[in-house]
């Protein structure tokens, strides 16, 4: 394959991933380093790195276009980036000691475990029962946002704060140590822990997905790990898909969000184990 | 960000206040547009990299198959952008890009700070200061 080849293919394998990253809030890193591994043949360090790049593109482009809309939470999103951005960089050092393979299935099992978790829960658009949390009233986390989908204004509490920030420096940690976004691991984390709506989830992961993948980008630019010519095309390509997803998902009501996204946490699942052990899936 | 704005401040009819949440309002928007901009500036520079790749000076057009990665710093990649080789162009574009999520941050401080929000202008202070410190510890090694 000629490197002309290599970056038109690249291209528009990434667009794809930025569609689905913007839709699910994941940041298309998920879908970018199995293409460049598995489908190219790419050493998966420079996937990782390239991914790293994609996932900020995704969030840039993305990010902008929720803060408009107020459905971000900031305040949730900036004290969560505490706990991301400090597991980050022990994860981007981390990936030079532990043996990748064993990551592929740890991450594997957490995003089963975080898939029957929200199939359970997929009918639900807005949460009910939040229980109260005194940390999230002094920390002016409740809020509320507008639905188009469903055309309510939607006001929620948060709880949960401080299991969130412990689950977002694993978080964090993962985003360092395998390049990818981890919205897979905030998203659940916020809709489950903190009780937050789903789009609020996606909305704010998409931000945060963005500052926590920047903490380790910084180390493994550093370090060579990313190369223009294969992270040109991904950036491009995701930025793109991104900006197509973002038009989707205020359309999208919640339920069908949270539908589409457990479909991808099991393919994703399936494949990060049989990486994992040793087994090459299609 | 408007509903996080309108919550912070209980609705005491104080003078300065309604001034004072315009601005930050207005911050926001800025930001936005910083964001947009800083995307598609890094967007075009890689662009104009690959452009200048695949048209002009393909001899650096090799896809990296194996091989362990070579340590880069951004003073080569500068120097390097002076003389127009390409995968420099791509570099700086992708550097522009790692910047922007720091960008956003380091404005929330001062959002937060305009809004007299203390708690989260140390909150984001700390994130921001994270952010830093990882662009020197790659000089550093790992």
């Amino acid at each position: 394959m000629t490197a002309l080849a290599f970056f038109v293919v690249t291209l528009i394998g990434s667009v794809g991933a930025g569609v689905l990253g913007a839709l699910l809030g994941l940041g298309g890193g998920i879908i970018v380093i199995p293409l460049l591994t598995l489908g190219l043949g790419i050493n998966i360090h420079y996937a990782i790195g390239a991914s790293i790049v994609s996932v900020i593109a995704t969030s840039s482009g993305a990010a902008a276009t929720y803060v408009r809309d107020r459905i971000t939470n900031l305040r949730v999103g900036m004290f969560l980036e505490m706990g991301t951005t400090v597991g980050a960089i022990s994860g981007a050092y981390l990936a030079n000691v532990i043996p990748t393979r064993a990551l592929y299935i740890i991450f594997g099992v957490v995003l089963a475990y975080s898939g029957v978790i929200m199939f359970r829960k997929r009918k639900t658009e807005v949460p009910v029962d939040v229980p109260d949390s005194q940390m999230a009233t002094k920390l002016r986390m409740h809020s509320s946002y507008y639905d188009q989908a469903i055309d309510k204004h939607v006001a929620y509490k948060v709880a949960g704060v401080f299991p969130a920030l412990g689950l977002m420096y694993i978080a964090g940690v993962v985003s360092g140590l395998l390049g990818i976004g981890s919205g897979a691991l905030k998203v659940p984390a916020m809709d489950i822990a903190m009780h937050l709506p789903i789009k609020v989830s996606s909305a704010t992961s998409n931000f945060m997905i963005g500052v926590t993948a920047a903490a380790s980008a910084g180390i493994y630019f550093e370090r060579g790990d990313i190369q223009a010519i294969i992270a040109a095309p991904v950036a491009i390509g995701v930025l793109v898909g991104a900006m197509l997803g973002t038009r989707l998902l205020v359309r999208l009501r919640g339920s069908v969000i949270r539908q589409i996204f457990v479909l991808v946490l099991v393919f994703i699942c399936i494949e990060m184990i049989g990486r994992g052990l040793g087994i090459a899936l299609p | 960000m408007g509903n996080a704005l309108s919550q912070s401040k209980n609705v005491d009819a104080h003078e300065g206040g309604d001034t004072k949440l315009a601005r930050v309002a207005q911050l926001e928007t800025i930001v936005s547009l910083v964001l947009r901009f800083g995307v598609i500036l890094s967007l075009g520079v890689i662009a104009i990299g690959a452009i200048l790749l695949f048209l002009v000076d393909p001899t650096h057009a090799v896809v990296p198959m194996s091989g362990s990665p070579t340590p880069q710093n951004p003073a080569d990649i500068l120097a390097a952008v002076g003389q127009l080789q390409p995968t420099a162009v791509i570099d700086v574009g992708l550097m522009l890009l790692i910047a922007t999520p720091v960008i956003r941050v380091a404005v929330s401080v001062i959002a937060f700070l305009m809004e007299e929000d203390f708690v989260y202008t140390l909150v984001t202070l700390f994130v921001l200061g994270v952010l830093l410190l990882s662009f020197f510890l790659g000089r550093v090694g790992g």
